[in-house]
């Protein structure tokens, strides 16, 4: 779990708060103020900057927020305590999102999807960053499902020096096939990526084509690559704001 | 705040959480994080992704952990007789949740509010006295795995011994002929923490009974940390006998 206060706090006045309120414009472009929109957390249960800040800057209303925790029990209460809408527990990573057996199915679409892998127990796994994007894939998946029109959705992790198989992803998303859609393509990345600028590169590409995958052409995507003090490995974080 | 209403918070705020909770936590805090711990494992059986359990594991576990959670906060501020009767119900939903994994009918009765077992003159869903659980194989397995382990004799004394406060006996009052509000008392504390581990021991020992095969295909690590909280070195080793695990 990458839990650096400084590193977050950038996050959120750099590129999270600003993207959500031109979101927040985009979408709703009639309400001038309160707008409240509905808001998904992936969550480390233990702090939550995220909904205390956009609830502070009027964006979202607790009723409206969607938390995910890790099944713990004191996560559970510590999250109670805060009086979100709904909350949801256990490995995101092995939850078949898009699926109507899902917790999650009932509760999209929301108009902000703050996906923060990094607030996750840590994952030395080789397939950390591939189950990742599959998840990422399986949210867009859902809010197609559920006929969102736009939505915003940020995209945290960590990158270490493990390597990534590109192939793999491009077989596990081809899998779930698209009527109209030939398939992720990946073909200007290597096959296992260590490199973290390629990395990063290959975040944005999969991020966008799988929006357009289920049909949401228009993407804007803005990230920001930081080191983690004390170690080698990256802390990466893409906020998408997405249109058909 | 009207009066009385003040008055109440005041007492909490100052007397309860103020003073008892935090003379208890400097002198106890490293047992009161030891049997947070016990708790947490609790976890590890509401996960279990064992088809046939999984709705009534699901639902009665969070039940048997909030009881033992809030027993040690209720120790934590001094309300000791609160703590014990939380264990009572934690030890009591235990049984329910093995009974009720088998019974499933039963389980829907229950929830809808019946009281059933009251027309066999049983105060329990399972019948009377503890006779359902003697004759379970994975009871008797255990028992005659080591000897003179009594599970439910040891059950029945000990549930006894809570239902006092439950009941108000005299040895369990709350207020002493010196003092009406609660307050940090050594020897309660201790004695509410003993029970508190004998609780846990018995709620691990008979979830084992009840759910072998979700026990023995749990990791090593969970069953070894389970296997810590039940502490007994004789339940124990019948667990380990019982089930055919390494020593």
């Amino acid at each position: 779990m990458t839990n650096s206060a400084a590193l977050k706090n950038k996050l959120m006045d750099e590129l999270w708060l600003p993207k959500a309120k031109e979101a927040a414009t985009l979408f709703y472009p009639k309400h001038k103020r309160n707008i409240k929109m509905r808001m998904f957390t992936l969550s480390a249960g233990t702090s939550f900057d995220d909904i205390t800040k956009f609830e502070s800057e009027k964006l979202i209303s607790r009723s409206d927020i969607v938390v995910w925790i890790i099944s713990d029990f004191v996560k559970r209460m510590r999250v109670e305590a805060e009086n979100v809408g709904a909350i949801c527990e256990g490995d995101i990573l092995s939850d078949s999102i898009h699926e109507s057996s899902s917790q999650l199915y009932d509760k999209y679409p929301c108009d902000i999807i703050n996906l923060d892998f990094s607030t996750q127990e840590s994952n030395n796994s080789a397939e950390r960053i591939k189950m990742e994007i599959v998840c990422l894939e399986k949210h867009i998946h859902l809010l197609n499902k559920k006929g969102s029109q736009c939505f915003a959705l940020f995209f945290t992790n960590v990158l270490d020096s493990i390597p990534v198989d590109v192939n793999g992803i491009v077989q596990t998303s081809n899998a779930i096939s698209v009527q109209g859609w030939s398939g992720l393509t990946l073909s200007s990345i290597s096959h296992n990526v260590t490199d973290k600028n390629e990395l990063k590169g290959l975040l944005e590409v999969s991020a966008t084509q799988m929006c357009q995958k289920y049909g949401y052409q228009n993407v804007t995507i803005t990230s920001q690559l930081l080191d983690i003090t004390g170690c080698q490995d990256k802390l990466f974080s893409m906020a998408m704001v997405v249109k058909r | 705040m009207p009066e009385l209403t003040k008055s109440m918070f005041e007492i909490q705020q100052r007397g309860w959480i103020d003073t008892n909770c935090k003379e208890t936590l400097r002198i106890h805090h490293r047992k009161v994080e030891k049997l947070l711990e016990e708790t947490q494992i609790l976890v590890y059986w509401k996960n279990q992704t064992h088809q046939k359990y999984q709705g009534v594991l699901k639902e009665l576990i969070p039940e048997i952990f909030m009881d033992a959670y809030i027993s040690i906060s209720f120790a934590s501020i001094g309300l000791y007789k609160q703590a014990n009767a939380c264990l009572r119900g934690e030890l009591e939903t235990a049984l329910r949740l093995v009974y009720f994994s088998t019974h499933p009918v039963e389980y829907a009765w229950w929830k809808k509010g019946s009281e059933w077992y009251l027309e066999a003159q049983s105060k329990d869903v399972w019948g009377k006295e503890y006779q359902y659980f003697r004759q379970l194989e994975e009871v008797k397995n255990l028992e005659k795995s080591v000897s003179s382990l009594h599970l439910f004799t040891n059950i029945k004394t000990f549930y006894g011994k809570l239902s006092k406060f439950v009941h108000g006996g005299a040895s369990s009052f709350q207020t002493r002929p010196e003092r009406i509000s609660p307050k940090y008392w050594r020897r309660e504390f201790s004695d509410w923490a003993k029970n508190f581990q004998e609780v846990q021991k018995y709620v691990n020992t008979i979830l084992v009974c009840g759910f072998v095969e979700v026990f023995k295909n749990m990791t090593g690590e969970h069953k070894k940390v389970i296997l810590k909280v039940v502490s007994n070195s004789k339940y124990q080793l019948a667990i380990k006998k019982s089930l055919g695990l390494n020593p």
